[in-house]
């Protein structure tokens, strides 16, 4: 009777998530493994934050039926949409795994009711169009996920969390994965060749029509394959253009894009992307303003910072921005020591090729300067133009601030940035927002802590996304 | 009519009779209707013969190559009650027409009577290699169709840092996911050997 009566609450749990004004579709989970294993794991399990199940398996088909009722609740589709989905052991060591995978099984193109004509839209979105499935022997998804995720050998100790409240504390949460990797089957990605350029086939995705480089003025569709392959690499100029996403913008992401502007000298003025560090005092839009210096205490003009600095440093950098480089230790160290020695901000350089520059972690909470990251190569331009200098004066002037007029991940024209570093990253670029977007979104690269279980502003672009492919027209 | 003829003619017509429900229900495999599941019902888990007609290149590679034994058994096909599959079971009956007899099917008779194109096509496309172009087949309504592989799955991998954090990212296809894993094994091993000969920066090492 308990049992029932917590099903019955799960029951009314998942009706919560049902059909609302915003969408109506039935997406089945469709279990795939055999008995004993995966959802059919019989090991009992005490319910968990909202998931009533009793045994391994049940809790994990609790959880991903769940991220689908969201998903469900959200998208408008009259075809049942499939997911084939199952619990298996994937990659993994004791320090990193492979959590799952998710994906689209098919694409078509020149359906009825097609937005664009001769472009690929997935299976599940193509045949929500359509009005029936238009393959119905194939599931619309396939989703895989790792059944040894914690563990002995598979990421020892860090399990999924299969509680439906995203209060998974240390663990990893099952849903907000789930709710990623579904939307990637959705259509929140290009098939698109992202090295070569090549259209699948000939054609492009959907998703082509809205990519939009802002240095050549060129959507995806309208680019070579070699334009679209430079494209992917051209951080912070590759943009969405959907009118849904660009309206959303300013109820979903912050203002005060952080930035490093450099007015001096001429040769290098101009502004750079940067790495926000988890410590010291968050940008504003006043910033701090002042004259470059750099640390040079290594061989092949390096600056690592990692001791109290020399009296040369010292001198150098006090009252100044301090340039110095990433390496050897941590980078609270290294602000902290040129903060003991005067500086009022500190630039790190990568030690590293790639863009965007990635943050800078590590805590202390007696760091009181801003301190941010720059790319290798930026941070060469600019020690070619500190060769010249006196012991305490560069000539070079800058400002580490926050944009207070630009949304954090969007470009001034609220065009969310796609994530397109350079070198190109396995699959990951392009089909992900930038991860300069703030607050966070689910569809980064990277699966970020503070996620909600939402995919709709004010939270999230997702379906806003999702909305300017074409779905819920 | 003696007996015997009586027995050959009863057989003869038991025969006929099967291949003509055979090929009515071949009819129906080849239609786009498929048992539909229901939302609310639990979900019977799929232990059928595997058949690999319906195999993703993508689902092959994965039960051919990883650990996991029990895992799916039947991939897109799989539905709560499986249609029988000519090819792997079924009845299938020739008359030679030479002699007017009955003889033994082979597999020029399977392949020519096996009833369903799309999932023929797909067997096709599948078996291509993946360095050629993706090959496409016609949908309904003059739609046009291709099977995606593992390469166009996304793939969630997390890495823990050497201070303990976790790093969870997306990549896309499985050739990624695996050199990322492979990346952070030589990362730890490169990051052992520093500390051991460094051992003074060790406690600082992390986040750099």
């Amino acid at each position: 009777m308990k049992c029932k009566l917590s099903l019955l609450v799960f029951a009314l749990l998942l009706s919560a998530l049902a059909p609302t004004s915003r969408g109506a579709a039935t997406i089945v989970i469709q279990n795939g493994n055999a008995a004993g294993v995966g959802f059919n794991d019989p090991t009992p399990v005490a319910p968990v934050g909202g998931n009533p199940g009793t045994t391994l398996g049940q809790q994990r088909l609790n959880a991903f039926q769940f991220a689908a009722n969201i998903w469900g609740s959200t998208l408008n589709s009259v075809p049942t949409i499939v997911i084939l989905s199952t619990f298996e052991p994937l990659t993994c060591t004791a320090t990193s795994a492979v959590l799952g995978s998710a994906g689209p099984t098919e694409v078509f193109r020149d359906f009825t009711g097609a937005p664009f004509p001769g472009t690929w839209y997935n299976n599940a979105h193509a045949s929500a169009i359509f009005g029936t499935n238009l393959d119905p022997a194939t599931p619309g998804i396939r989703a895989r996920f790792n059944s040894n995720l914690g563990q002995p050998g598979c990421l020892t100790g860090v399990p999924f969390y299969l509680g439906l409240d995203n209060n998974h504390g240390a663990a990893i949460d099952l849903v907000t994965v789930l709710l990623h990797e579904f939307a990637h089957g959705f259509g929140f990605l290009t098939v698109t060749n992202g090295t070569t350029g090549a259209f699948l086939a000939g054609f492009p995705s959907a998703a082509d029509h809205f990519l939009f480089d802002n240095t050549t003025g060129k959507s995806w569709v309208q680019m070579t394959a070699a334009e679209r392959a430079a494209s992917a690499l051209n951080t912070g100029h590759l943009v969405w253009i959907g009118a849904n996403v660009t309206s959303s913008v300013p109820g979903v992401l912050a203002l005060g894009a952080p930035q490093l502007n450099v007015s001096a000298p001429a040769s290098v003025s101009g502004t750079y992307l940067v790495g926000t560090a988890a410590f010291g005092p968050p940008l504003n839009s006043l910033g701090v303003t002042g004259e470059v210096m750099p640390i040079v205490d290594s061989p092949g003009n390096i600056g690592l910072a990692c001791n109290p600095l020399s009296a040369i440093n010292a001198l150098a950098v006090n009252g100044k921005i301090a340039l110095l480089d990433r390496g050897v230790c941590g980078f609270t160290v290294k602000v902290k020591n040129a903060q003991n020695a005067g500086a009022i901000g500190a630039l790190i350089v990568d030690n590293v090729a790639g863009s965007p520059p990635p943050g800078l972690g590590g805590s202390d909470p007696t760091i009181t300067i801003p301190a941010v990251r720059i790319t290798l190569a930026d941070g060469n331009t600019l020690k070619a133009a500190l060769t010249t200098r006196s012991r305490t004066h560069s000539g070079m002037f800058a400002n580490i601030g926050a944009n207070p007029f630009v949304h954090r991940g969007a470009d001034a024209f609220n065009r969310v940035w796609m994530y397109a570093p350079n070198p190109f990253q396995g699959g990951s670029s392009v089909s992900h927002w930038d991860i300069s977007a703030f607050p966070n979104l689910l569809m980064e690269p990277a699966i970020n802590g503070d996620l909600t279980h939402s995919v709709v502003p004010p939270q999230d672009l997702t379906f806003t996304l999702l909305k300017d492919i074409g779905w819920n027209p | 009519m003696n007996r015997s003829t009586r027995i050959i003619l009863g057989v003869f017509v038991l025969v006929a009779v099967a291949v003509l429900l055979y090929a009515k229900h071949a009819y129906h495999n080849s239609s786009p209707q498929r048992a539909q599941q229901n939302p609310s019902a639990p979900v019977v888990p799929q232990t059928v013969t595997p058949v690999s007609k319906t195999e993703s290149r993508a689902d092959k590679a994965a039960t051919t190559s990883s650990a996991a034994a029990p895992v799916l058994q039947k991939e897109y096909g799989a539905a709560p009650q499986p249609q029988p599959v000519p090819t792997t079971g079924g009845l299938v009956a020739v008359i030679d027409p030479a002699t007017g007899q009955l003889r033994e099917a082979d597999a020029t008779d399977i392949g020519g009577l096996a009833p369903q194109p799309a999932l023929q096509r797909r067997t096709l496309t599948l078996a291509a290699p993946a360095t050629i172009e993706p090959q496409t087949f016609a949908g309904p309504g003059g739609s046009v169709g291709v099977v995606l592989g593992e390469d166009a799955m996304s793939f969630m991998v997390v890495t823990k840092g050497p201070d303990g954090t976790l790093s969870a990212d997306c990549v896309d296809g499985k050739k990624a996911a695996d050199a990322k894993i492979q990346a952070a094994k030589r990362h730890k091993v490169k990051k052992q050997a520093e500390t051991k000969t460094q051992p003074a920066q060790r406690e600082a090492t992390d986040e750099m």
